[in-house]
């Protein structure tokens, strides 16, 4: 009985830890897809003249360059996904 | 430091900014002052004029005088190292791998040298806090336009970029709120490069702005063309929210004669200097015409006095 008992309890306190994390990263889902959209937008911004594009003055991007690997892997992909926008798209309404 | 004058002498190429530099260093080395003389010019006219061999080391050649010659290219070379060497030490040996070869070709990117000059002017400031003055012989117009200009339009880009990464931050704050339950203050590095780039520029700007610390004397020529030149360097330089202090007029013969009716002769006061009979090569050269001329760079006295 005392086993029934914990193994219930166990059981629920599961179910709420899991619904939690459902409805924490449902909430933040679409928090985090803007903030990478907002980290893809500064790298383009600093590193977009190694892309051709409009580039503040060389000597910002090169004093940045050291501490955005992680932008220049995310700009990477980037190129990777705009061979699939739709695919984006759809993931991106996933969230909803 | 704060008292320390800065002086730049600018102008077309060709107009006398080398000789009028090294001789307002003399005068003011001579009137008991500290004075520090920096070639950022790439032609290093300096060594010819003082007929010694200059370094990135000031040396002493007179009383109170010392001369460096800044080699930019030096500095581009020892700037793309450092950040050559930042990426290694933080990137993963894949992504650093053939770095070399793209920082070979920035090197020749648009802004690189005029960011060395400013690394090179703030680099003598900094480490030549005993100076109480001291004299760049500037580069010709294009390049000391870049140079005064830089900072301003960095700062421009930087507001920006610090702007958008400080939303950045914002929404990643309320996503570790929300997953954690803690909203953690992130060291963001980025954030903090900014910062110290944002802080190095203002410093900058506010010192070439300000006109009881820092002089832009442009010299000119008693001929059209140069006057021309001139009036463009002004109104650009107004443009960046800095003024000229005085025009420089080299190589003033009995006969010269010039555009009174121009703008230029309004809006600054003009200091005539006159031509030299024989060739300043040479400390003794330097020395002979400053004995003979000495009262036509009295108009340093006033503003290192005042510094």
């Amino acid at each position: 009985m005392k086993n029934h008992c914990k193994k219930g309890l166990t059981a629920i306190k599961n179910a709420y830890l899991f619904m939690d994390k459902v409805y924490k990263d449902k909430a933040t889902e679409r928090l985090e897809w803007e903030t990478r959209e907002l980290e893809n937008i500064f790298s383009l911004l600093t590193l977009g003249a190694f892309v051709g594009m409009q580039a503040p003055p060389m000597h910002i991007s090169l004093e940045l360059l050291p501490e955005m690997e992680q932008e220049l892997t995310i700009m990477t992909n980037r190129v990777c996904t705009a061979h699939d926008p739709l695919g984006d798209l759809f993931s991106m309404f996933d969230a909803f | 430091m704060s008292n320390q004058h800065y002086y730049f002498h600018a102008g077309k190429g060709g107009v006398g900014k080398s000789t009028t530099s090294s001789l307002s260093a003399l005068h003011l080395a001579r009137s008991g002052k500290k004075v520090l003389l920096v070639s950022l010019d790439p032609a290093h006219n300096q060594a010819d004029i003082f007929d010694a061999k200059f370094t990135g080391k000031p040396i002493q050649v007179a009383p109170n005088l010392r001369v460096a010659q800044a080699d930019i290219d030096e500095w581009i070379k020892q700037y793309l190292q450092g950040v050559e060497n930042q990426i290694r030490a933080n990137y993963t040996y894949q992504t650093a791998f053939n770095l070399e070869k793209h920082l070979n070709v920035v090197k020749h990117s648009p802004g690189i040298e005029e960011y060395a000059l400013l690394l090179a002017f703030q680099h003598y400031r900094k480490k030549h806090t005993d100076a109480d003055v001291i004299v760049f012989d500037m580069p010709p117009t294009a390049l000391t336009t870049k140079f005064f200009n830089l900072p301003s339009l960095s700062l421009v880009w930087l507001e920006q970029l610090l702007a958008l990464r400080c939303e950045i931050l914002e929404k990643k704050k309320i996503i570790t709120k929300i997953q954690l339950g803690t909203r953690e203050i992130e060291c963001d590095k980025i954030t903090a490069k900014l910062d110290q780039q944002e802080k190095f520029f203002t410093e900058l700007r506010d010192i070439f702005q300000d006109s009881s610390r820092c002089s832009i004397n442009l010299v000119v020529n008693p001929d059209r063309l140069s006057f021309a030149e001139a009036e463009r360097i002004d109104t650009t330089l107004e443009g960046m929210g800095m003024g000229l202090s005085r025009i420089i007029m080299n190589k003033v013969v009995g006969s010269s004669e010039w555009d009174t009716s121009s703008p230029l002769m309004a809006r600054h006061d003009v200091c005539p200097i006159p031509l030299s009979p024989t060739q300043l090569i040479g400390q003794p050269a330097l020395d002979a015409y400053l004995a003979m001329h000495d009262q036509s760079f009295g108009f340093l006295n006033e503003e290192a006095h005042e510094s």
